[in-house]
């Protein structure tokens, strides 16, 4: 029975997108909808299977692009984090600035972008870092600030500095809520993306769209669509393993005791 | 010779120097070296107050304290410290816990990869003196909560402090796991003899382990009495059924009674 248990378990993702595609397949049929309005998945996917290596060649530039900016947001969110979280003064200073940067439609952005940068890679890779670089900072910054008082008064009492208090106990304690924002990045980078690359840029799957799109070629649309959720889904997925290998002591409750 | 820890006309005051809460006023107290003096109080009487400031994490608004020959001014170093919550890292397990302060502490910060051998151990005798030989590669979420506190008291000795600070470490446990613990640092009180100050709200665990038990009150935190405890040790833990033992017990009862009203 229990084999069988943690079989279906497994298999229950699967069977839900399988069962969302049938369901959008039939749906397609039953209420004749036009192609150039919501293409069928059997559609999309005949179209990846017919332009695949152009459509892999622009999944391939979005994907630098992302992974990229991801990794300098990853950097920078890191650092931020660790100082922001490090004092209270700080954390209070910069919040606001922080928030306001956030609030603002990184669509907009990319214009600008374009005049420092011209079009293309680079616009891409800073408009995914802006995206993914704010969820890093404040997850690191509140690990970092919520260390029990009690702790740090046991490391004090030992003659520790701040550094190793940092490095002790502060850093490490904020690795749960790092991973815990890297999933969360991980999928708005792909969002900056690709933003960037339908506003200004002559590659990559935000290109790949928009070009389809006025040429009313809707199943190409869509299989962008479809090539960036996979490759969503993947980098979250190896983004998980990572949580689970790292901070595995963290998530007790669900997988890791015996 | 000199006290080891020297209270001279301390007061704290929190939160401004005219206005604020007065934590500690006008304490004079001197503990010798190696001696357990406990602290007992209604709650809010300043008693985890003076804990800091003996170890220089708050700073005092009057007075002196003078710990180990040297005036509070910082942090004191090298003293150890174990709270009600076992405050352990979750991600190191029973023997790199009880080994953390090593990491942190001079002069052992500077060898403890050489000597790792060594330290290693040192926890291993210091956890078989609570009864957890054995669970060295556990991890916290893995032990009890008596066990967790056992493990915290390692950690607050593994770097032998001369002055271990004890702040309710047994108040979240139950009557029996508290009672072993008692045995337990008694005979780790006896056998290394560190300077121990234990603050507590149990007045049986005090006159059952200390030599010297400070009675204090609230608003403003202050010493009103103190009592020496003669018992020859080690000390059984039939005693706390003695009839000398309740009266002791009993005349502090009713000193607390009288300061909380």
């Amino acid at each position: 029975m229990k084999p069988l248990a943690t079989l279906v378990e497994a298999a229950i993702p699967l069977i839900v997108i399988i069962a969302f595609f049938l369901i959008w397949e039939l749906a397609t049929i039953i209420f004749q909808i036009p192609q150039f309005l919501l293409p069928a998945p059997s559609a999309i996917f005949a179209v990846i299977v017919k332009s695949f290596w152009p459509i892999m060649g622009h999944a391939w530039q979005t994907m630098f692009t992302t992974s990229i900016g991801f990794l300098i947001a990853v950097a920078f969110g890191l650092f931020g984090g660790v100082v922001l979280g490090s004092s209270r003064t700080l954390y209070k200073a910069f919040y606001p600035l922080l928030i306001g940067f956030n609030s603002i439609p990184k669509v907009a952005v990319v214009p600008v972008l374009v005049i420092w940068f011209g079009i293309g890679t680079v616009p891409a890779i800073i408009s995914a870092f802006l995206i993914s670089f704010f969820p890093i900072v404040v997850n690191v910054a509140t690990g970092i600030a919520t260390l029990e008082p009690e702790l740090k008064d046991v490391l004090l009492a030992l003659g520790a500095k701040r550094r190793d208090i940092m490095l002790k106990v502060g850093i490490p304690r904020s690795m749960p809520y790092f991973f815990a924002s890297l999933k969360v990045a991980i999928t708005l980078a792909f969002v900056g993306a690709i933003i960037s690359e339908t506003v200004a840029a002559n590659s990559g799957i935000g290109y790949l769209m928009v070009s389809a799109a006025s040429r009313f070629d809707v199943p190409l649309v869509f299989a962008g669509l479809l090539v960036t959720s996979v490759m969503g889904v993947g980098m979250y997925a190896v983004a998980a393993v990572i949580e689970q290998r790292t901070v595995g002591w963290a998530m007790r409750g669900t997988a890791a005791q015996p | 010779m000199q006290p080891f820890v020297d209270f001279k006309n301390v007061s704290l005051r929190y939160g401004g120097v005219e206005k604020g809460l007065l934590a500690l006023s006008d304490i004079n107290l001197q503990v010798k070296e190696g001696e357990f003096v406990a602290i007992v109080g209604p709650s809010g009487c300043g008693k985890s107050t003076f804990l800091k400031a003996t170890s220089g994490l708050w700073p005092v608004t009057s007075g002196e304290i003078v710990v180990n020959n040297a005036k509070v001014k910082g942090p004191v170093n090298c003293v150890g410290m174990a709270f009600q919550n076992p405050t352990l890292l979750p991600w190191r397990n029973t023997l790199d816990n009880v080994m953390l302060p090593l990491e942190v502490v001079k002069p052992q910060r500077y060898n403890w990869r050489q000597k790792r051998s060594e330290y290693v151990q040192a926890a291993k005798t210091l956890l078989d003196m609570v009864s957890l030989a054995g669970s060295e590669d556990k991890f916290p979420w893995e032990l009890s909560g008596g066990m967790q506190q056992r493990v915290s008291i390692c950690r607050s000795l593994i770097h032998d402090p001369k002055l271990l600070m004890l702040d309710e470490p047994f108040g979240a446990l139950d009557m029996f796991t508290r009672e072993d613990l008692w045995t337990a640092l008694q005979d780790i009180w006896l056998k290394k003899r560190p300077t121990i100050i234990l603050v507590t709200h149990d007045i049986r665990e005090a006159v059952y382990l200390a030599d010297r038990v400070i009675i204090m009150a609230a608003k403003p935190g202050r010493i009103v009495s103190e009592q020496t405890i003669t018992f020859t040790r080690p000390r059984p833990l039939t005693l706390t059924f003695d009839s000398e033992f309740g009266e002791i017990f009993s005349s502090i009862r009713a000193k607390i009674t009288e300061v909380s009203r």
